[in-house]
């Protein structure tokens, strides 16, 4: 029974990750079902909110709620004008084979992003403000009380994205968009405005879990490329496209990863991610809820 | 009100529509015919911007909007139905009808009252919590069609719109149709159902390899031996 206490403390740990790796791969699945874009940029949304995080609690002294707000609002911003500058032009007539080039586009974007980001601030670690220091009893377990607001603001910014997509008139254009762009725009629809507000949300909700994740993995310019590859693990097993997978696929990785660790080893954290996949498409070749559309 | 000059277009080596001409009064019906392949759907997407035209213009309330993105189209006032049907198919069919509203500046309660009475006038308000997808296929159609409405449009360009219907079905489109030309509204219809385009049309335009035949009385287009052959081969 001794081992127990430090199983549970592990999936107390691995459910919390997931939740923050929930609202990066709801955001990659996000500009995936409107835009039909694989955005390889994502890692570094989630390095710029990290930075933008550090930024305001750091070296402006902001309460780091208020920084990670910054971060949120920042990234969004930055994230529709990349979209608007490097996404939107392609989408002319005149070019053919617009998901390749934009998937290169996102590509080069990531490549730019990250070093820009190594010559700004240096290759060091730096780490902004935790949300809150010491540890909160939970009867048996103590569980940091950063990491518990991490997961409660994740759980918000997430709750208030799907009220968004579900409950407004935005989130409906969205869908409409996410299932017939030509039919969207024949309805009145400003399909490129809102391809950019959807492009900006989703990297601002990379850029929400990068500044949750800020005071627990630290801030540097290639922290964003393990997150981004597990979100593309989590949206592949999940179902390309799928919210519900994006959700409940996160869940399932972070508690696969505590598991792993616990039973296994630390230090093949990250490729019991990739072992996951093996398994889940092996068995469900479409992934946990194949054929599941964006707005499930 | 919407005046298409001398249109052309092509695809690769076919000439899918060849120096087409045709202009389209308030509160007229106007029907197409024309055998299958003869450029009938490329015409109406080319009217409302999904296909550019190699040549010619189009003509709208006097103004050219030959080069005008698809979504402004729509908001001038033309709005148009599909021959593969192109529902929100996952949305539900309050959500279908509440799509345009997004883009025009009405207040809530006027489209959602606008909505109510389009449904009930297609007997589909029973359905307006169900996802398009589990509609049959004729009220999907007819969904298509109400949805249209739902832009405000002063044209609706209507691509076979009873193909897939029950034969009772038909009657209630034709009874909709007729009912909102009398509020108003111009149609331009690609129709097979002769009997069906017979009845309603004010004018009939006959297309045959993106070229037009003939138009005029839809007895004497219909009856005419050049548009007989065209159909027949």
């Amino acid at each position: 029974m001794d081992f127990l206490v430090p199983l549970l403390a592990q999936l107390t740990n691995g459910l919390i990750i997931g939740f923050i790796y929930a609202l990066m791969a709801l955001g990659l699945t996000l500009i995936f079902g409107v835009l039909k874009v694989i955005n390889f940029a994502h890692g570094e949304f989630y390095m710029l909110g990290a930075y933008i995080s550090y930024i305001a609690s750091r070296m402006l002294g902001l309460h780091p709620i208020i920084g990670i707000i910054a971060a949120v609002a920042v990234v969004f911003i930055i994230g529709m004008l990349m979209e608007k500058a490097l996404l939107t032009p392609i989408y002319e007539d005149k070019v053919e084979r617009k998901d390749e080039y934009a998937l290169l586009i996102t590509f080069g974007l990531s490549i730019f992003l990250m070093n820009g980001a190594l010559v700004v601030f240096g290759p060091y670690q730096k780490s902004p403000e935790p949300l809150a220091s010491g540890v909160l009893d939970l009867g048996v377990l103590s569980v940091s009380s950063g990491r518990i607001y991490a997961v409660v603001l994740a759980i918000i910014f997430m709750a208030a994205t799907l009220f968004i997509i579900n409950k407004t008139w935005l989130g409906t254009a969205l869908r409409a968009l996410s299932q017939d762009r030509d039919a969207s725009t024949i309805m009145g629809i400003n399909a490129k405005t809102l391809g950019s507000i959807a492009f900006g949300l989703g990297a601002a909700m990379a850029g929400a879990a990068g500044a949750l994740l800020a005071p627990v993995f630290l801030v540097f310019p290639i922290m964003g490329v393990v997150p981004a590859i597990k979100s593309f693990v989590i949206i592949i097993l999940g179902s390309m496209g799928s919210i519900k997978g994006a959700i409940y696929g996160s869940l399932l990785l972070g508690i696969v990863e505590s598991l792993g660790v616990f039973f296994l080893s630390p230090s093949y954290r990250d490729g019991y991610s990739f072992l996951l996949l093996i398994i889940i498409l092996l068995v469900k070749p479409k992934g946990l809820f194949g054929g599941s559309q964006w707005n499930n | 009100m919407l005046r298409v000059e001398n249109l052309s277009k092509h695809f690769g080596g076919t000439q899918a529509l060849k120096d087409v001409n045709f202009e389209v009064k308030p509160k007229e019906i106007i029907g197409i015919i024309g055998p299958n392949g003869s450029g009938k759907s490329t015409l109406l997407h080319t009217i409302t911007g999904i296909h550019k035209p190699d040549k010619g213009s189009i003509w709208y309330e006097d103004k050219n909007i030959t080069s005008i993105p698809l979504e402004d189209r729509a908001r001038l006032g033309i709005g148009r139905t599909f021959q593969n049907l192109r529902l929100f198919k996952r949305l539900t069919v309050w959500e279908n009808m509440l799509i345009p509203a997004i883009q025009l500046k009405k207040s809530k309660k006027d489209m959602e009252e606008q909505a109510s009475e389009l449904l009930n006038l297609v007997n589909l308000t029973h359905l307006k919590n169900e996802q398009a997808q589990n509609l049959s296929i004729g009220q999907q159609r007819l969904l298509e069609f109400i949805r249209a409405m739902m832009l405000d449009s002063k044209i609706v360009l209507l691509d076979e719109p009873t193909a897939g219907f029950h034969p009772n079905m038909i009657q209630t489109f034709i009874d909709t149709l007729l009912e909102l030309n009398r509020r108003g509204k111009t149609f331009v219809i690609i129709e097979h159902n002769i009997p069906a385009i017979m009845e309603v049309s004010t004018k009939l335009i006959a297309i045959a390899a993106g070229e037009v035949l003939m138009s005029g009385n839809p007895e004497e287009v219909h009856s005419d031996a050049k548009v007989v052959e065209a159909y027949l081969g």
